[in-house]
Formats: structure tokens, sequence, C-alpha cells
């Protein structure tokens, strides 16, 4: 169903004037969301392909040249071990990317299903899922990701799952936002009407006009996941070496700071580029989508 | 519905959901895949001794028994002992959180000093370069990693300038000046996040004011600009700026975790990771109670200061 959606999209949705023509017209033409693309491709592309094209391994040591700074044979320079973070700054990108597809995705289909249950049976359901909703946001989403951290214990994989559970309910409330919203619509009503099944009127009526809701929120939230997870990394709750990750680069930079900065300098604007281009997509997006976003990106940038 | 109703319905739900926060932290210790009392003392600990823990944590008792002791000690102040170092978490706690809050009000007042005339600049002076420059700077204040920035904060003023302490904390009884001055750069790390999102959110609220149609109204009649700006706009858009500040107030409180472990800030943010770090459950629990306690508390606070500033809401 939004599977036939999206192949339908593919075929025929770049005709003129189609919905799809005109938001891809009004995104090409808006310069911070292109911008923001770049730079996402860049770092998917990084965190995808980069333990394969970087030319030395990430853990290799050269006792010859350790704590250095940027030089030709080592543009970020070497760390403690002497290895050298350029490469390290490229293959931590791939932690980034896995925390923050995998708890985001996570947060999206729970969020997304159970925001659509409560804006589309509303009454006692609703009740429900909103006051279970209102103790998760009882936490700040970094105390909610501590609370899963504390029961679980440290560890990437856990992290992952902490903060999925910890995004779930901000992406329950903006999709049962515009859930409500839509159900008020006259094709619900008629859908409802017609006797078509709940799932069916959910999925295939409701959904696929809250989708430039929820693909807005989930780039911003994708951002918002690259900071936590490096935050995590850093206090030593996430990934544990050998495994290299921003956080962990930062942290172990810090020992070292006023001998080698550099060691922290690199993976930190690392963090800074990646985030910011997420942001400046997800604003291109909603400016060019016409979405709703829940105000963490504020007015227009443009 | 009257304001009272009002604060009286919000209180209600502000229970209800400090009752949900208890028991998701209660159920810290029982979720824990295993036995709690052998997590706690390792793999090779005795068996006499993990049922001496299991007794101490009341493991043997059933659930219902269990939650309400650990909710009547909660109340009546008997928090249980640091599984670690065996000091009474509430003294530990006590003696931390006052920090910990001084910690987020200082970063709170940093953002607002920061903040408020950004956003009206940006407004005022919309699409030109000021503006983008503040729109800008707030987009780079959410792109930070508040830990890096103190790392980096600490390096130049601590380190390479020498003008600010780089760690630590000192009481304001003790000395007035090194406690602000301890304040600043973990003050300004934590700060930054929430002054770049309320600048934004400054900056289109007064949009929003200006373009209003009283403004107009009020420009038709004569009046002159700056008085309407500051006499009504302002005022207008002070009220969700309110609003949006004891919201991020609510998110400092969850920062401190990470900042107070930058600057070793000595606060319940570094108790609590260092608990997590031990597997000391007592500690993590009333630790993370009562920072989600406060959270709830603000909330609350601005949400009647909300429906008493803004009369028209709808209860």
């Amino acid at each position: 169903m939004v599977y036939g959606k999206i192949v339908s999209f593919a075929r025929n949705g770049f005709h003129d004037g189609s919905q799809f023509h005109l938001a891809y017209k009004r995104f090409r033409s808006h310069r911070l969301g292109v911008i923001g693309l770049v730079i996402v491709i860049g770092y998917l592309f990084f965190a995808i392909a980069g333990p394969i094209i970087v030319p030395r391994d990430p853990t290799a040591m050269d006792s010859a040249s350790r704590l250095a700074g940027p030089s030709m044979a080592h543009p970020f320079g070497t760390d403690h071990y002497g290895r050298d973070v350029f490469t390290r700054t490229v293959v931590g990108a791939r932690a980034s990317l896995q925390v923050a597809v995998l708890s985001v995705g996570f947060a999206t289909i729970a969020g997304v299903t159970f925001g659509l249950v409560s804006g589309f049976f509303r009454g006692y359901v609703d009740e429900a899922i909103m006051r279970a909703v209102d103790v998760m946001l009882a936490f700040p989403s970094i105390l909610l990701a501590l609370v899963v951290i504390a029961i679980l214990g440290p560890g990437l994989n856990r992290t992952i799952l902490a903060l999925g559970i910890a995004y779930t309910p901000l992406m329950l409330r903006i999709t049962r936002g515009s859930a409500l919203s839509v159900r008020e619509e006259e094709y619900v009503t008629a859908a409802v009407a017609y006797g078509e099944r709940s799932w069916n009127v959910m999925f295939k009526e409701m959904f696929p006009n809250l989708f430039p809701t929820v693909i807005v929120q989930a780039t911003i939230t994708f951002a918002f996941a690259i900071l936590v997870e490096a935050a995590l990394s850093y206090l030593g709750l996430s990934a544990q070496p050998p495994t290299v990750t921003w956080g962990i680069m930062i942290s172990e930079g810090q020992e070292v700071l006023t001998v080698n900065p550099w060691m922290s300098i690199f993976p930190g604007l690392a963090i800074i580029v990646t985030v910011l281009g997420l942001t400046f997509l997800g604003i291109g997006l909603r400016d060019s989508l016409d979405a709703q976003e829940d105000g963490t990106i504020g007015g227009g940038f443009q | 519905m009257s304001i009272l109703s009002y604060a009286a319905k919000r209180l209600f739900v502000s229970i209800w959901v400090l009752f949900g926060a208890s028991i998701l932290i209660f159920g810290i210790v029982h979720l824990v895949p295993g036995d709690p009392a052998r997590v706690t003392l390792g793999r090779f600990a005795d068996r006499e001794a993990v049922e001496g823990v299991r007794q101490e944590m009341g493991l043997n008792d059933p659930l219902y028994v269990q939650y309400s002791d650990w909710l009547v000690g909660t109340l009546t102040g008997d928090w249980g002992n640091s599984l670690i170092s065996n000091q009474p978490v509430l003294t530990l706690i006590v003696e931390r959180f006052p920090k910990s809050i001084e910690l987020a009000l200082f970063a709170l007042a940093i953002a607002v000093v920061i903040s408020l005339p950004l956003g009206i600049m940006g407004a005022l002076n919309r699409s030109t370069k000021t503006d983008q420059a503040t729109l800008f700077f707030s987009q780079i204040g959410i792109a930070i990693p508040n830990f890096w920035l103190g790392i980096m904060l600490a390096l130049i003023f601590g380190r390479y300038l020498g003008v600010l302490p780089a760690s630590g904390s000192v009481a304001f009884t003790e000395d007035p000046v090194q406690n602000i001055r301890h304040l600043i750069l973990p003050g300004v790390s934590l700060g930054i996040l929430a002054a770049a999102v309320l600048t934004r959110y400054m900056r289109s609220e007064m949009i929003d004011q200006l373009n209003k149609d009283y403004v107009t109204t009020a420009r038709a009649f004569g009046h002159p600009k700056k008085r309407i700006v500051w006499k009504y706009t302002l005022k207008n858009a002070l009220i969700p700026y309110v609003t949006m500040l004891g919201m991020q107030f609510g998110f400092l409180i969850g920062g401190v975790v990470v900042i107070e472990t930058v600057f070793a800030y000595g606060g319940v943010g570094q108790l609590i990771l260092n608990g997590l770090l031990n597997r000391d459950y007592p500690i993590v629990q009333m630790s993370l109670l009562i920072l989600a306690g406060t959270f709830i508390l603000v909330n609350l606070v601005v949400d009647i200061v909300y429906g008493y500033l803004n009369p028209r809401i709808s209860y």
C-alpha cells in the first residue's frame, strides 16, 4: 500500500504540476536545503564507504609519530597511539549513522503507528496512549535514554534502543497532532463510511498526508540522535573502544588536550558539519513540502 | 473554567506523571537482566553476599510491597545507601542538587541574555544581513555538541588564556566571586543550545506580532513605530517566550549530566554518571527521580504561569 504509493510516485509523480514535482521544484531553489542535501550525501558516503576507501587502518599505530599536529602525511594529526585522526574521523561516521538510522527508524515506526492509532480512534484509546506519552515526556530525552541504559547497561546496541525509545513520544505527539486534523477531512470520513478497514484508512488514506510532517521531523530527530549519541559515547555509555566513534575520540583527546588539541577538534567539527547539514536539509524539506515541525528549528531561515 | 480549576487540573496531571515516572524508575532495578544483586556484586561474589544484598534491596518481597516500601521510603527521606561507598543517598543528593540547579539557572540566564536582544534584533531587521547573522548563530548553536564546546572553552579560557577556572566548583556562601567564575564556562557550554533555540523562538514570535492587524492600525493612527514595538509587540511576544524559557530550563536539567562531567563540577549529573558506570542503583534511581521531579515541577509552573499571563487560552 505505502510501497505502491511510492512506486506510483516514481512512475507518474514526476509529471509537471504534480505535488511531488512542485515540491521538488521548490526544494531545488531552496539554497539552504540543497547545501544540506550535499552535506548529508557526503556524510552518508563516508559513513557507508569510509572504512573501505580510507588509505590506513584506523587502529594501526605509528609509534614514531604520536600526538602530532596536522601534516601532509596526517592531515588531522595523530593520537596518543600514533593512529591517524583523519582515518578515525572518517570511520567514526559509521557508528553515528548506525545509531541514528536505527534509533530514528525505531522511533518513527513506533511513533507513527501509535500516533495514527491515537489520532484515528480518538476517545479512550487516545487518552490511554497520551497519558503514557505524558509519563515518557516527564524526562528530558537524554534522561529517558539514561533510564534505559541504567536497565540494559552501556553499549552501542543499547544506545540505539535507548534513543529509539526516548524519541518515540516526540514522533508520536507530532503524528497524532496532524492525524487529528486529517481525521476531520472528508475523504477520511468517506472512507470510514464506506466501511474501509481502520488499518487501511490509517495507512492508505491518512498516512500519505502526514508523510511530509513525518519526514521533516525524522530528519531533525536524526540530527539530535547524532548529537546525543556523541554525548553518550563521550561519557562512556555507548560503544566501547576499539569501536571508533566521534564521542570516544573527543573523550580520548580530552586526556591529552594540552599536548594535541587537534585530536578533539576534528571529530567535533565533523559532528557540527553533519548536524548542520541535517538541519539545513530539514528546513529545506519543511519549506518545500509545506510541512509542520515541533518548533525545534523555529522560524524560516532562508 | 477559572484559572484555579485549570491549575488544579494541571496539578492532577503532574501527580499522575510523577507517579508514572516513579514506577518507571523503580522498575530500573527489576528490569535489569539477571539478578540485580548479583549484577551489583559482580560474577565472583559468594552466595551469602548476594543474599545479603537481596535482603538489603528488599528483592525477596512481592513487587507491590517493594514498590510501596520504596515509595514510603522516598517520601520520608529514607533513600537507602550507596552500594559502593555505603554513604546515605539522601546526603549525597542534598549536597549536590543545589549545585546542579545553580548551574542550570546560570545557563538559563546566559541563554536569556543572548537570545532576547538577538531575537528582537533579528525580527526588527528581518531579511537583512543582521537577521541572517542572527539565524546563522542560532543554527550553529543547535549543531554544536555542548560537551565539545565545553572542552574547547576550557582549553582556550582555562589553559591558553588562563582567565577562568576550567574545573570544579565553589559554593556561593564560601566565595561569591569564585563561585561565579567557576560557573561561567560550564554555564556557557550548557546554555548555548537554549540560547540558539530561544533566539529563533523570540525572533519568530516577534515577527508574528509585527504582522498582526493591531500594529497596522496603530501605525495608521500615527503611533511612532518605536513605541508600538516596545510597548505592544514586545510584551505580546514575551508571553510565549517565557513559556519556552521554562521548557528550556527543563532540558538544561537533563544537560547537566554531560556538562558536569566535562568540568568535574560535582553535581547530581556526575552522581548519575558514576552510578551508571558502577551499577550503583540506589544513587541512579534517586538522582533520576529528583531530576525528573524538577522537570515536572518546572513544567507545571510554566503551564500555570502561561494560563495566568494569557487568559485567552482555552483551558
